[in-house]
Order: C-alpha cells, then sequence, then structure tokens
C-alpha cells in the first residue's frame, strides 16, 4: 500500500515513484495506491499511476487505486482513465476484506 | 486586464509556486474554474520546464489576463522548446498534459518563436461585478465540454464501458456497443425510451426518480448496482453519471457509464466465504500446530497474517505484529537473496518452495540456518486462499556439516600441494627421516627429532600405540602399503590425529626400507567426533519420556562421546534459589563412584562452585584442576578420589538458566574452546527438552483433521484409529506414500504404508498400548521405512501425538521424507572413499595426458613419417611399455618395421634383428598382420610362456623371443581414413608390467594419431610429386640452340615444398629457318585449372607464331583462344620474336599486360623494350603494341613474371632496382644473369614467396 499526499506534480512525482518502484521491488501480488490525501494532481502524476498499472499488467499483479478528492478524480474522469484503472472507495475494499458498501 | 505576471526559475518548483499564485485570484475567478485554472497552469509549466532550453539561467513567465468573462493565460518559455503533442502516446504514459489543455480549455494555441508562448482560454470564468460568489455550482466537465459534438462514436464504442446518455427528461440519446452486450438491448430498441424504464425495476423506481433529480441539480452519482437486463437476469455494474450542460451552461441531460463488476462481485463473495470458513478453523488450526517444532505462518491473499505460532516468534526474533505481513525476504541473509528470491517470488505467485535452508538474520541479529517449506494455503476445495510456510531451525546440522566439508576440503588441498609430512625408515639400520613438516605436525622444532624408530614410537598415543605398530609389522611382513589414522601426543601435551600411509620396499624378498607421508586431519576427526555427539545428544533428547529417564542418558552420551569420565546434571530449585542434583554419570557402570555420590547432597548457591558459577555467569567454565581451584567446595572429596580437569554449562531457556551439567575427568586438562562452544549449543537444546517436557501435551482435536490447513499441509500427516486402522491422511501423504485416500481409509494401516519386516513391531506396539495405555513411540522423533505405492521402501522421519479426545485413542502421525537427506549423508561417506581412487586416477589420466601431449608435439614436428616413427616409438619406452616396433604397409603390401626400440640399449639391436629375421607377414594369422588386416587392436594382457612357445615353431626365433621377452603386449593398428597404414606393438618384458583397459585406450589414441600424422605425410609427399611433375611438362625441356645466341632459363616455385603448379611459364621455340619466338607469362591463380591454360597459352602461341608474323597478331589470337576457352581466367604475356639478319640480331617485342622485357646494353645501358598493352583473355579490343630492337654483340634480353617485382614485401623490389642489379650483369653470360637475377630475389633459405621465372637471351660477344 503507497499512501501519497500533497500535490503530485513535475516536482514531487520522483520521489513518489522511487517510493512506488521500491514496493514493487518487494513484488507484492497486490499494490494499493492511496490518493485520499492527494491535494493535486496534474498529467505528471497521471503518467506515474498509468505506468504503474502498465508495469502491474506486465507482471500479473494487481494494482487497484483509492480515489483522491474530486479536484483529483476528475482528471482521472476526463482522461477516461478512470474506466481503466481499478479505482476503489477505501483500501479494505482494495483489498476485499469489507463489503464496498454497494 | 493582467492579473497575475510573474517569471520562475525552469526548476520543478516553479510548478507549485505557479499553483500558489493562482490562488490569490479566486476573487477574481470562478471557484469551480480554478481547478481546471491550476491544473491547466501546471500542465503548461511543466511542459515548458520539461522542453525548455537546457539553460541554468533559464526562466518560465506566466501571465493571467481577464477579458470579460474570459480567463487569458500565456506561458513563456526560455526558448523554442514546446513540443506539441495531443493525446496519450503510444507508451501510454506521456503527451497527457496537452490531451487535458485540449479538453478543459475553451481555446488554446502556440506562438512559435523564442521564446515560445503557449497560451489558452477559459470561457465563462472571469467574474465580473454584481457576480456573487459561493453560489454558482461546481460543473462536471466532460470530455469535450460540449454535447454531444465532442463524442466521436467511435470513441464511444471503443471504451470498455458501457455509455448511456439521455436528455434532461431522463430518454435515452446514446446506448453504445458495450451497453448493447452488456443490458442486451440493442441501441434501436431503447433510443428514445426512458432510462428508468429500462434499467431498474418497480421497486427502484424512487431511488431512479431521486437520482435523476439529483442530475438535473448537477450532482453527480456514482454507486453499485444489480441491473436488469432484457432477458430478465441481473448484472452487477458499477455506474457513474454526471449532468451536461449545453454550451451556455443550461442543463441538456445526464451521461452514465457503466462497468460489469459481476466478476468482482463474485470473486468478492467467494472471498469472503473462504476467510470465514478459514477464521472458524483458525481455533483448530491453532490447537494442532501450537505443539509443533517448526514456526509456521500462514496469510491471507492480501498478504494479512491470519496465523503465526509461538516458534514463529521465537525462530524469527520478530513479535507477531512484526511477522503482520510475509517477510521472508526481510530476513534472507544477503548472500542467499538471489538464490531464494524467485523462489519466494514463486510462492507469492502460488507455487511451492519445499524445505529450502537458507541463513536467516534474526530480529536480534544472529545468522540461524533455517529450512523453509512455503506453499499455497488451499481450502478444503482445494483452491487457494493465501500462502502458508514453515520454517525449522537446521543451524547445528548446517553448520557441522559445512564444517566437516570445509576441513576434508582442506585435507585435499594439504595431500594435493603437498603440504604433508613425509618420512623414510631404513629398516635394516631403524634410522628414521622425517621432513621439516612433519616434525612441525609432531610440534618439534626444525632437525630436532631424533631420528630412531624409538622416537617415532614415543609419540604414537598410548591407546593407538599397539593398533598402529601391528598394522606396520604387517605391512612389512607382507611388503605392503599400509594406511592409519592414529593419535599423537605432542611435547605439550597436545593430542593430534594423523593419516599415514607408507610402502614397503624390499630387496629381493627383505624389506629394506619404508617411505610415506603423514597428514595432520585432527580438525576433520574432532568434526566427526563432534558430529556424532550431537547425534547421540539429539537421539537421546527425542527418545526420553521423562526428565528423570533422559539424565543419565544425556550425561552418559556426552561423557562417552568426549572422554570424560564422571558427570552430574544440577536443576535449580526456585522455591530456595539453588542448584540441586538431578543425575549423575560415571564411565565404570559396574561400581558406584566415591565422588559422585559424595557430590549429591550439595547445594549451590549462584556462583558458588561449578555449577553455581555456570548459572551465575550463564556461561560454560573451564577448571583444569579442580583440587588447586578457590571457588570449589567438593576440593576435599575431590583430592581424595583423583578428580583433577573439569566443565561445566548452563541448561538455558532464552536467557534463563534452568540448569547445570558439568563433566570430570581424573588427568589435568586445559580449556579446549572448541568443545566449550559445542557444550553450550547443547545446553540450549537440553533446556529445550526441558522445558517441553514440563509443557503440556497440546490437544488435538479430531476434526482439525478436516481442517484447511492440515489438507494443505506440507508435511504429510496421517492419521490412525486404536485398532491400527487408517482413519485419515492429508495430500502430502497421499503423495508421499503414493496412495489414494479413498483407496486405502479404512484399512490397516500397517498393510499399506509399513514394510513387512517392520509391520510385526508396529502391531505389537500398537497391542500393548491398547493393554497397558502406554506407548514408547509417542512423542518421540523416529526414522523408519515407509512404503511407497505397496512396493518401494523410503526412509521418513516420524513423530506420532495421541489426540485427546475421550473414547478410543486416535493418533496422529507427522512424516517427512528423508530420502533426499539420507543420500547426502550416503554421499558425504562415499565422499572420503573416492577422495583416494580419485587421485591416482587423476594422476594416471595426467601421466595419459602428457604422454599424447609429447607425441603430438613430436607427430606435428616433421613431415617425413619414418623419422617421426621412430621418435613415437622411442616416447613409448619406457613410459608405455619396454619394447615397442612400429610397421608400416608397403605399396607392394608387404610389411617394414620403420622403428624398432627396446628399453635395454643393449636388446634394441636384438629386437632388430628378431623383426629383420623374422618379420611378421600378410599371410601370418595373429599379431600385426591380423590386426593391419581388420584395423582392431588386440590386447594380450599376460603372455604366459607355453602360449609363446605354440606360437612360434622356428626353435631359433622361440629362443630369440624368449630373450626378449614378453610378459604382456598390445598390438593397435594405424589407420587414417578407412585405410590401414600398419601397426605399432608395444610389449612389457623386464618391468613385468601387466597391460590393462586404459593403456590399451592410450595405445589405441596414439595410434590413431600416428596414423593421421602418416597419412598427411603421405599426402602431402603425393601433393608435391604430381605438382612437381605437372610443372615440368608445362615447361620445355630444353632450350633450343640459336647461332651466336645465349640463351639461359631459371624457374623456381614458391617454397621447395610446394604442392601446387604454378601460373608462370616461358618457352623458346623455333619459328622459321632464322625466326625464333621466345615467350614469358604468368596465368592468373594456381593449381591444376592454372596449369591447363598454361598449357593452352603455350602451345597456342606456338601455332599461332607460325601462322602469323608480328608478335601482336600472335598475342591477339592468343587473347581470342583464351576468351572462347579460358573461362573467366586471363593472363599475361610478353612475346618477341628473335630474327638474326646478318650480323644483327632484331628482336620485335609485344606485352600483354607483362612486364617490359630489359636490355642490358654492353655499355651497362638498360632500357626496356616494347610498350605496355592490355592483358589477355577477358577483352575483346586489346591495346598491343610491336616494338622492335636491334641486339649488337654482348647486349642482352632478360624476360621476367611479376613474381620478381612482388617477392621482396619488405623492401619493394621495384623494376628501379631491377635495372640497377641488371646494370652490375655486364659481362655476364646469360646464365649468369639469370642466376644472379635468381640471388637477388630468394631468401636465404633458398625459398621464394612467389613463383619466379627468368629468361635471359644474349648475344654472344
Amino acid at each position: 500500500m503507497l499512501e501519497l499526499a500533497g500535490d503530485l506534480d513535475v516536482s514531487s512525482a520522483d520521489d513518489a515513484e522511487r517510493e512506488l518502484l521500491r514496493l514493487e521491488d518487494g513484488a507484492p501480488p497486490h499494490l494499493v495506491i492511496d490518493l485520499r490525501q492527494v491535494t493535486f494532481l496534474d498529467s505528471t502524476g497521471l503518467r506515474l499511476i498509468v505506468a504503474a498499472d502498465s508495469r502491474a499488467r506486465r507482471s500479473g499483479r494487481r494494482m487497484s487505486v483509492v480515489h483522491g478528492p474530486e479536484s483529483v478524480r476528475r482528471v482521472f474522469r476526463i482522461t477516461l482513465l478512470e474506466w481503466r484503472l481499478d479505482f476503489v472507495d477505501d483500501p479494505a475494499q482494495a483489498i476485499g476484506l469489507e463489503d464496498d458498501g454497494s | 486586464m493582467t492579473v497575475l505576471d510573474r517569471r520562475y526559475p525552469a526548476a520543478p518548483q516553479a510548478v507549485a509556486e505557479a499553483r500558489r499564485a493562482l490562488d490569490g485570484l479566486s476573487r477574481l475567478v470562478r471557484p469551480d474554474c480554478l481547478d481546471n485554472l491550476r491544473l491547466l497552469v501546471s500542465e503548461l509549466v511543466t511542459n515548458a520546464i520539461r522542453h525548455g532550453p537546457a539553460d541554468p539561467e533559464a526562466t518560465v513567465a506566466v501571465t493571467v489576463s481577464l477579458d470579460g468573462r474570459t480567463v487569458h493565460v500565456e506561458v513563456e518559455d526560455g526558448g523554442g522548446g514546446f513540443r506539441a503533442r495531443l493525446g496519450p502516446a503510444e507508451d501510454g504514459t506521456s503527451g497527457w498534459g496537452l490531451y487535458l489543455v485540449d479538453q478543459l480549455a475553451t481555446r488554446w494555441g502556440i506562438r512559435e518563436g523564442e521564446p515560445t508562448r503557449v497560451w489558452f482560454e477559459l470561457d465563462h470564468c472571469a467574474l465580473v461585478e454584481g457576480d456573487r460568489l459561493g453560489r454558482s455550482r461546481p460543473e462536471r466537465t466532460l470530455p469535450g465540454g460540449t454535447w454531444p459534438d465532442a463524442w466521436d462514436p467511435v470513441l464511444l464504442d471503443e471504451l470498455p464501458a458501457a455509455v448511456v446518455a439521455t436528455d434532461r427528461d431522463g430518454v435515452i440519446t446514446r446506448w453504445n456497443g458495450h451497453a448493447e452486450r452488456l443490458f442486451g438491448w440493442a441501441a434501436a430498441e431503447v433510443v428514445g425510451r426512458k432510462l428508468g424504464e429500462l434499467l431498474v425495476g418497480p421497486a427502484d423506481a424512487n431511488a431512479v426518480a431521486r437520482t435523476m433529480e439529483r442530475l438535473r441539480a448537477g450532482d453527480p452519482w456514482e454507486g453499485e448496482w444489480a441491473a436488469p437486463r432484457k432477458d430478465g437476469t441481473h448484472v452487477w455494474v458499477r455506474i457513474a453519471n454526471a449532468p451536461i450542460r449545453h454550451a451556455d451552461g443550461t442543463p441538456a441531460g445526464m451521461i452514465g457509464v457503466s462497468i460489469d463488476i459481476s466478476e468482482r462481485k463474485k470473486i468478492q463473495a467467494e472471498l469472503d466465504r473462504r476467510l470465514q470458513e478459514l477464521r472458524d478453523s483458525e481455533r483448530r488450526f491453532r490447537l494442532m500446530s501450537e505443539n509443533a517444532p517448526s514456526a509456521i505462518f500462514a496469510y491471507d491473499l492480501s498478504g494479512e497474517l491470519l496465523y503465526a505460532n509461538q516458534e514463529a516468534e521465537k525462530l524469527t526474533g520478530h513479535p507477531l505484529e512484526e511477522l503482520a505481513r510475509p517477510r521472508i525476504l526481510d530476513w534472507v541473509h544477503p548472500d542467499d537473496l538471489a538464490r531464494i528470491r524467485p523462489m519466494w517470488d514463486a510462492v507469492l505467485a502460488g507455487g511451492e518452495m519445499r524445505d529450502e535452508e537458507y541463513r536467516m538474520v534474526t530480529a536480534g541479529g544472529t545468522v540461524r540456518w533455517t529450512s523453509g517449506s512455503w506453499g499455497p494455503l488451499l481450502d478444503e476445495r482445494g483452491e487457494r486462499i493465501g500462502i502458508q510456510g514453515r520454517e525449522r531451525d537446521v543451524t547445528e546440522r548446517k553448520e557441522a556439516e559445512l564444517a566437516l566439508v570445509a576441513s576434508e576440503e582442506r585435507l585435499r588441498m594439504a595431500l594435493d600441494a603437498g603440504a604433508m609430512g613425509t618420512w623414510d625408515w631404513e629398516i635394516v639400520s631403524g634410522r628414521v627421516r622425517w621432513s621439516e613438516s612433519l616434525e612441525a605436525i609432531h610440534g618439534l622444532d626444525a632437525g630436532t627429532f631424533g631420528g630412531t624408530f624409538d622416537d617415532f614410537q614415543r609419540d604414537i598415543h598410548p591407546e593407538d600405540r599397539d593398533r598402529l605398530l601391528a598394522a606396520i609389522a604387517d605391512a612389512v611382513t607382507a611388503g605392503a602399503e599400509y594406511q592409519q589414522d592414529y593419535r599423537i601426543v605432542r611435547p605439550d601435551g597436545a593430542v593430534r590425529w594423523l593419516s599415514v600411509r607408507g610402502q614397503v620396499f624390499t630387496e629381493g624378498s627383505t624389506p629394506v626400507r619404508m617411505v610415506g607421508v603423514c597428514a595432520d586431519i585432527t580438525e576433520r576427526k574432532e568434526l566427526e567426533r563432534r558430529l556424532a555427539l550431537k547425534d547421540a545428544v539429539a537421539e537421546v533428547l527425542v527418545e526420553a519420556e521423562t526428565v528423570e529417564a533422559a539424565t543419565p542418558r544425556i550425561i552418559g552420551a556426552i561423557g562417552r562421546a568426549m572422554g570424560w569420565e564422571l558427570g552430574a546434571m544440577w536443576l535449580v530449585d526456585e522455591d530456595r534459589d539453588v542448584l540441586r542434583f538431578a543425575g549423575g554419570w560415571h564411565a565404570d557402570h559396574e561400581s558406584k563412584d566415591d565422588f559422585l555420590e559424595g557430590t549429591r547432597d550439595f547445594a549451590f548457591e549462584r556462583g558458588i562452585g561449578l555449577p553455581g558459577r555456570v548459572w551465575a555467569n550463564a556461561q560454560p567454565a573451564w577448571i583444569p584442576d579442580v583440587g588447586a581451584d578457590p571457588n570449589f567446595p567438593r576440593a576435599p572429596i575431590a583430592i581424595a578420589e583423583e578428580v583433577r580437569a573439569a566443565f561445566g554449562f548452563p541448561l538455558m531457556l532464552g536467557r534463563e538458566v534452568l540448569g547445570a551439567i558439568e563433566f570430570f575427568s581424573r588427568s589435568i586438562r586445559s580449556p579446549d574452546e572448541g568443545l566449550l562452544r559445542m557444550v553450550r549449543v547443547l545446553g540450549i537444546q537440553i533446556g529445550q527438552f526441558l522445558e517441553r517436557k514440563g509443557a503440556e501435551a497440546a490437544v488435538l482435536e479430531s476434526e482439525a483433521m478436516k481442517s484447511a490447513i492440515l489438507g494443505s499441509s506440507l508435511e504429510a500427516i496421517v492419521t490412525m484409529a486404536e485398532d491400527g486402522t487408517l482413519v485419515d491422511l492429508n495430500p502430502a501423504a497421499e503423495e508421499m506414500f503414493g496412495l489414494r485416500r479413498e483407496d486405502v481409509v479404512g484399512k490397516e494401516l500397517a498393510e499399506v504404508m509399513i514394510p513387512e519386516s517392520l509391520r510385526g513391531r508396529h502391531r505389537d506396539a500398537l497391542a500393548r498400548y491398547r493393554q497397558t495405555g502406554e506407548g514408547r513411540s509417542l512423542g518421540r522423533r523416529m526414522e523408519l521405512s515407509g512404503l511407497r505405492g505397496g512396493g518401494t521402501e523410503f526412509p521418513l522421519e516420524l513423530s506420532v501425538a495421541r489426540v485427546d479426545l475421550p473414547g478410543p485413542a486416535l493418533f496422529t502421525a507427522t512424516l517427512r521424507d528423508i530420502t533426499d537427506r539420507r543420500r547426502a549423508e550416503e554421499l558425504r561417506a562415499e565422499l572420503l572413499a573416492n577422495e583416494r581412487t580419485a587421485r591416482s586416477a587423476a594422476e594416471a589420466a595426467r601421466e595419459r595426458m602428457s604422454f599424447l601431449a609429447d607425441a603430438s608435439v613430436i607427430l606435428a614436428s616433421s613431415l617425413d613419417f619414418r623419422k617421426t616413427l621412430a621418435k613415437v616409438a622411442r616416447l613409448a619406452v619406457p613410459r608405455l611399455a619396454d619394447w615397442c616396433s612400429i610397421d608400416m604397409v608397403e605399396p607392394d603390401g608387404s610389411f617394414q618395421a620403420v622403428a624398432v626400440t627396446h628399453v635395454d640399449p643393449a636388446k634394441v639391436a636384438l629386437a632388430r634383428e628378431y623383426r629383420r629375421r623374422f618379420p611378421p607377414s600378410p599371410d601370418q594369422e595373429g599379431g600385426v598382420a591380423r590386426v593391419i588386416a581388420t584395423g582392431s587392436s588386440v590386447l594380450y594382457p599376460e603372455i604366459p610362456d607355453e602360449m609363446l612357445g605354440a606360437n612360434v615353431g622356428d626353435p631359433e626365433q622361440l629362443a630369440l623371443a624368449e630373450e626378449l621377452g614378453q610378459r604382456s603386449a598390445m598390438i593397435v593398428p594405424l589407420v587414417a581414413r578407412g585405410r590401414s597404414l600398419g601397426a605399432i606393438t608395444f610389449a612389457s618384458a623386464e618391468s613385468g608390467r601387466l597391460f590393462g583397459r586404459a593403456d590399451l585406450e592410450l595405445a589405441e589414441d596414439l595410434g590413431r594419431r600416428a596414423a593421421l600424422a602418416i597419412d598427411n605425410a603421405r599426402l602431402f609427399e603425393e601433393r608435391s610429386h604430381i605438382a612437381r611433375t605437372l610443372q615440368r611438362s608445362l615447361l620445355p625441356q630444353r632450350l633450343p640452340e640459336i647461332p651466336r645466341v645465349e640463351v639461359a632459363a631459371v624457374y623456381q616455385p614458391a617454397g621447395v615444398t610446394r604442392t601446387e603448379v604454378g601460373g608462370d611459364f616461358y618457352d623458346v621455340f623455333e619459328i622459321g629457318d632464322r625466326a625464333w619466338g621466345v615467350a614469358m607469362g604468368d596465368v592468373c591463380g594456381k593449381g591444376v585449372e592454372a596449369a591447363a591454360l598454361t598449357g593452352l597459352a603455350r602451345h597456342t602461341l606456338r601455332s599461332a607464331a607460325i601462322r602469323v608474323h608480328g608478335p601482336a597478331a600472335a598475342l591477339e589470337e592468343l587473347n581470342e583462344v583464351l576468351r572462347r576457352e579460358g573461362g573467366e581466367r586471363f593472363c599475361t604475356v610478353a612475346y618477341g620474336r628473335l630474327e638474326r639478319a646478318g650480323d644483327d640480331t632484331r628482336l620485335a617485342v609485344a606485352c600483354g599486360g607483362h612486364p617490359l622485357p630489359l636490355v642490358l646494353r654492353s655499355d651497362g645501358t638498360v632500357e626496356p623494350a616494347g610498350e605496355p598493352g592490355t592483358l589477355l583473355g577477358i577483352f575483346e579490343d586489346i591495346e598491343l603494341h610491336e616494338r622492335e630492337v636491334t641486339l649488337h654483340p654482348g647486349d642482352a634480353v632478360v624476360f621476367y613474371t611479376d613474381g620478381l617485382v612482388d617477392t621482396r614485401m619488405s623492401e619493394p623490389f621495384d623494376d628501379v632496382a631491377l635495372r640497377a642489379l641488371l646494370q652490375t650483369c655486364t659481362e655476364f653470360t646469360a646464365q649468369q644473369i639469370a642466376d644472379c637475377f635468381r640471388d637477388a630475389v630468394a631468401d636465404p633459405q633458398g625459398e621464394a614467396p612467389d613463383d619466379i621465372a627468368i629468361l635471359v637471351v644474349r648475344v654472344t660477344p
């Protein structure tokens, strides 16, 4: 589980990417990226998430993304990526421990 | 109106700073537009930084201005670096920035130039006077902004989701392909109908109405629900709805995007169910595994810890909460990580890792060897619901093994390196010589060994002395080799183990001398002893049922293995806080030991006496002589009973000392650190044993057998009823025994799983249990045999527990297949045994290799195979045989001895004589003739004298043969390319050596190599013979005589041993009465083809010279013929027509691509004759010039081939040099001139790298 926080743009993406790659090194069967604490996300952040998703697909790993606030979420919606990535409302739902409130 | 104008250094921070600056515009821009503004500015600044000039001084400027309700933004980079690319790139990771700009901005564009500016505008976003803040709803902007133009129908269909759009009344306007598939209705059926009627049942109608209401109000909605399909079934979808507006902002309807989540729903429900089952079974599992000797872990699929037992905490040193995630890679030692990581990945992916031994770094930082088995956690239907693992601590076994291997390796290296002691015993004189290294092994300074057999004897350990001396005596008597391991006592009292190998030398039948080597093998012996100790103690610990029964056995096992005479165990009495006697042992169990008896009633406080000291320090302690120790209360008894050295060690459980064990010897002993280290470990084992015995037996419920964990356990588990019936077995047991559960449950366990030889014991034990209620096997770890698939036996390790339930007893056995371990142990035992064999085999192989290598060098040294074979024969004697002869098949089929050698020089002549008088011949039946005829070698391992007599009829021959002697012989053929060229005979005589398979193989190898060399040499000889013959046929046999003209020629092929025909030719022939043709030519290439063309050229020229008059015309004719007949080959020719006219001699010359002949006038001037022309055989139109020179008496003309010029590669022998050389040849005869040229170009060995032909025509003075 990777919790990202603050503005995710070109000034912070490198740190986030390093953290992400470090996690992936451990070959987790399921990676959850939590965007709830992210206050802003632009195409640089988008790129980060999409790249992680591609790597996950390639290595047969499941990857889920926990929705961030509306301003973050809409970026995924505009780019039609909301339908491609596995978005969930909270991490418990991602790992299938709790009912997802449907 | 510009409201913001900032400039930032072109660094990533600029992006965040620019966004922050926009926050100041909140009173000027509609709040719901601010998000877009921030996002777009972020994108453009990012782009400017990424693609702007790489100048550290570069800046990025951001300007925001307002025009009515439109917000206008410009971003300027330091230079023209802007890259515009719309939409996601092929890798799916870039291009999103401009895509966002394009989607969100009302308008945007790029102003190319220096610097580049990118701008965009947002309409309806700037606030004007009168707007009230906070009233407008956040706009849900969808791709394209305005509906429906931006929604490309193709794009809609490609979306991996069902897209449905309605107008503001809920009437469907769009229904894409995915929606058709998901909900079952075709677009044509539904467009125009109300969404609410289709996708909801009556019960949901209200909810839908409310949702539509909220959508109309501008709120998005999303959720998951079971939507009805056309066929009446339901499908789980996740749906997201958003309002859409017309360009002027008025509501236009809504768009909903749905994805099918039914699969996920199904999986999730299944997962929940299984997890619940797992939790139910967890309690059972916990009970079952708590008592297991392994650390056990179980995690669910998301990596949450389901269970870990106490052993898991103990082994890893991590408390439970730190084990919450599977983290084996965190504790794998770095050196093992590369090996374990792929296995672990496989485990995570659902695979298995079985009994993998690796080093674990515990939380405390210590390194332990552990054996890990990990695999999927399966539910009862065999589906994977997580991962589970077991880790067993195998540190001790592993370390002991590694140490043993290392010491064996060292011994081998010591032997190989010759770093061992050697000795030499002259039996008659009794003198013994030791190498310095042997003195060092014995702890003596160099040169101080006394030099007699008694000096040697004195050092032998008393217990080994008789055995060793007897072995030496046996060896002397038998004249044989001997090998013994024995101990010596060094002057300082240290005991060392030595391994000695010796060999006896005799004179006649009297042993005169013994020579050998000694190596110090103390470390290996010590390790073997310690391993034995470890095993002995482990055996006691697993077999003993009570502490009381185990105590004397434990002490005895240690005492016997390490050679101590007395021992006692002390346990802490917690009430009184003292150590009390718990049991003792002494080597002589016949009688009571007075020291032990006297020691029973002591009780030691912390720090007092040997046990008290061990207790207080929790460390082993050593006392070389207890009588001299100030803190030894039992000293009076010890002195009386002559007890001297002692050591003790604590029995530990974690950091707690449970007790101590002490040992005594009746001699003084100095501390042995290795021993103390080992007993420290034993103390921990014994401590654990004490604790385990003290703990209550775990409860096993019969249902536990059914649990998911049991079923998927990697360890085989078998349950048996009291009457011996097999009640159940898990899949691992099915696999181990090769049985199917349904076939065997209900049968007698003994019938299907126990080999016949063990069944009786098993049944007796079971009967005893039924009678007495006691089972000796319970709780013990045993190694037995199992029966696989009803047939083969295999070794297994098992421990049996009784399931503690009321009623008839049930037993559960945990089994491990130890075939591999057994095999490894056997392998290790073989290692030592193989060591010597391998060494001698290696030496023999090395010897053979070096022999063949030497032979190969000789065979390659010369092309004269007779000389070579003689050398080979000399090489074979005496390394391979005592005498050796080589016969070759002559062209007429007879045999010729080409080499005969004998180890005794005096007998070489004899051997030759024998071969000369009684040569083997093809019509003989055996021996050389047969070998040559069949091409197969023969081996006479041992030739009895009778056999010689039987085969040799002639008495004279027999006498000679007997004198030569033949104990053993072998004959190998010389076969190359399927042809028998001859044979080599090897015989042994004086040495008494008997040939074996290995010798024959070596001989055959030598034969093959020799045959190949002979074949090559012959081939070479034949080829060069052909070449020489052919070449001669292409040159005139002799030169014609021309009145008053001398003609001389030199022809030298490249290299004396050449096998190829060269392309040079020359010719001098009579044309008519007073005319002669003089030709010099060179056909390109070598070999037979070139030779054919050479012949063609020569003969064509001869006939043309007669038919046509001038040289140019003759060459033209030659050109025609060559073009017609010569294929792709060409040639160069210089041709002259020599005519005598009175005193004058005239020479008309034409040259086709050939070097011009040189004319040497009698006054020493040199000039070329003729003019260069085209080479012949290729072109239709050729240019040839005919020139005439008049030769006066004393003038000479030299024709040559360009081989002459090419020859001297290092200093070009060009025609300038040629002319200079020629100038020195005035007054020379034609022959002298030719020789002079040849000498100038040939190297000192007389070999020229290219063919050289020189033809000199000189008018006699």
